[in-house]
C-alpha cells in the first residue's frame, strides 16, 4: 500500500496542477472498489453510474482538501459515501439509513432468502447469486462493512478509517453481518 | 458453557474478536460438540462464499463521460499537451539525456573534421539563426535545428 500511496501522491500533485490525465490514471486505480461501493448502495445500475460521475468530478474539484498524510482512495471512499447519503435524501428512498439507530448488537429475526431453482446450474454459482441478494438485504451499516472487506478487498483498519470508527467496531459489524448471512441462507451454507 | 452460550460466540470467534480466555473456552467445547463445530463451518462457508464472490465490473464508458464533464466544466484547467508530456518526470529526464548526448555527437564530429575550427562559427551562427527563427513556434525546435545542422554537415563532408 505504501508504494500505491507514493505513486497516488504524485498523481495527484498533477491532477491539482490540472492534469485531467494523471486523473483519469487515479480513477483507473480506485474506479472498481469504489463501484463496488456504490452499486451495493443504491438499487439499480443506472443510479450506480450516476453517482460514480458525481463522486468523481466532487474528487477532481475537492483535491485541494486532502491531507497530505491521507491516502487518496480512503479520502474519495468518504465522497462516495457522502455522496450515497446525499443521494438518499434527494430520493427520499424509503430505507434503513446509514446513520439509523440500528445498534450493532441487535439480533433481530430475518426472513431467509428465496432461492431460485438451481438444479440445473452449479451450486457455486446459485450460492453466489443467493449470496448477492442476501448482503443487498442486510441492514446498510453492516452491508458497507461486508462490501469494504470482501467485495473491494479492504483491510480491517482501512474500513475503520474510510467510517471513522475503531476497528472492532468493524470486526463487530463483520461477525453479526456474517451470523444474518448464514441464517438467511440455511441449508446452502451447513457444513456437509 | 452450553451449546446456546458457544453459539452466541462463535461469529464474535470467527472474526478474532474474543479475548484469550473466552477463545480457549470456545475452543475446548468445540473439541468434544459436533452441532457447534458444525455452526462454525458454515459461518466459515459463508466466508469463503462472499470472497470468492465476483465483483459487478463498472461500465467502460465511464472515464470518458466523467472526463468530458470536467472538460466541460473546467476547461481554464486544460494544458498543454507539451506541458504534460514534460511534466512526466522520466519522460523530461529521457528528453535531457537525449538532448545531452546529440550535443555531445555535434561536438565530436566538429572537432574532429579537418575543417572543424572553420566551420564551427559557420555551424554556430546557423543554429542560432534557426534557433531564433523556430522558438516562436515549438520548445523543441532547438534539438530539431540541431538535427538539422548536422545532417546537413554530414551531407557537405560525403559529397567531394
Amino acid at each position: 500500500m505504501g508504494a500505491m500511496f507514493e505513486k497516488d501522491n504524485q498523481l495527484v500533485e498533477r491532477v491539482r496542477a490540472g492534469d485531467v490525465d494523471a486523473f483519469g490514471e487515479l480513477y483507473q486505480h480506485t474506479h472498481r472498489r469504489i463501484h463496488q461501493y456504490i452499486r451495493q448502495m443504491v438499487p439499480t445500475t443506472g443510479d450506480a453510474e450516476d453517482l460514480m460521475q458525481e463522486v468523481y468530478l466532487r474528487a477532481w474539484s475537492g483535491l485541494k482538501q486532502l491531507q497530505a498524510n491521507e491516502a487518496f482512495w480512503v479520502w474519495l471512499h468518504r465522497i462516495a459515501r457522502n455522496a450515497v447519503l446525499d443521494w438518499r435524501k434527494r430520493k427520499q428512498v424509503s430505507t434503513v439509513s446509514l446513520e439509523s439507530t440500528f445498534t450493532d448488537d441487535e439480533d433481530g429475526e430475518t426472513e431467509p432468502v428465496e432461492v431460485a431453482d438451481w438444479s440445473e446450474n452449479p451450486e457455486q454459482i446459485a450460492l453466489s447469486e443467493a449470496m448477492q441478494e442476501a448482503v443487498r438485504s442486510l441492514p446498510e451499516n453492516h452491508r458497507e462493512v461486508v462490501t469494504m472487506y470482501y467485495l473491494e478487498d479492504m483491510g480491517i483498519s482501512e474500513v475503520a478509517k474510510v467510517l471513522g470508527v475503531p476497528k472492532n467496531t468493524v470486526l463487530s459489524r463483520l461477525a453479526r453481518a456474517r451470523e444474518t448471512l448464514r441464517r438467511k441462507l440455511g441449508y446452502l451454507v451447513d457444513a456437509k | 458453557m452450553e451449546c446456546t452460550q458457544i453459539k452466541a460466540k462463535l461469529a464474535d470467534y470467527s472474526v478474532g474478536l474474543l479475548g484469550e480466555r473466552e477463545n480457549k473456552m470456545v475452543e475446548a467445547h468445540l473439541a468434544q460438540c459436533p452441532s457447534c463445530a458444525a455452526e462454525l463451518r458454515a459461518l466459515e462457508r459463508v466466508d469463503r462464499v462472499l470472497k470468492a464472490v465476483e465483483p459487478e465490473e463498472p461500465p467502460a464508458h465511464l472515464w470518458h463521460s466523467i472526463r468530458a464533464r470536467i472538460e466541460a466544466e473546467h476547461p481554464r484547467l486544460q494544458i498543454p499537451f507539451w506541458q504534460r508530456w514534460f511534466s512526466v518526470p522520466r519522460l523530461a529526464l529521457g528528453g535531457a539525456v537525449a538532448a545531452a548526448v546529440l550535443v555531445a555527437i555535434a561536438y565530436y564530429s566538429v572537432l574532429r573534421s579537418p575543417e572543424g575550427e572553420a566551420s564551427l562559427h559557420e555551424n554556430a551562427e546557423q543554429l542560432m539563426h534557426t534557433h531564433q527563427m523556430m522558438s516562436w513556434g515549438d520548445p523543441l525546435s532547438d534539438k530539431a535545428a540541431l538535427g538539422v545542422m548536422l545532417a546537413s554537415r554530414a551531407q557537405t563532408q560525403e559529397v567531394p
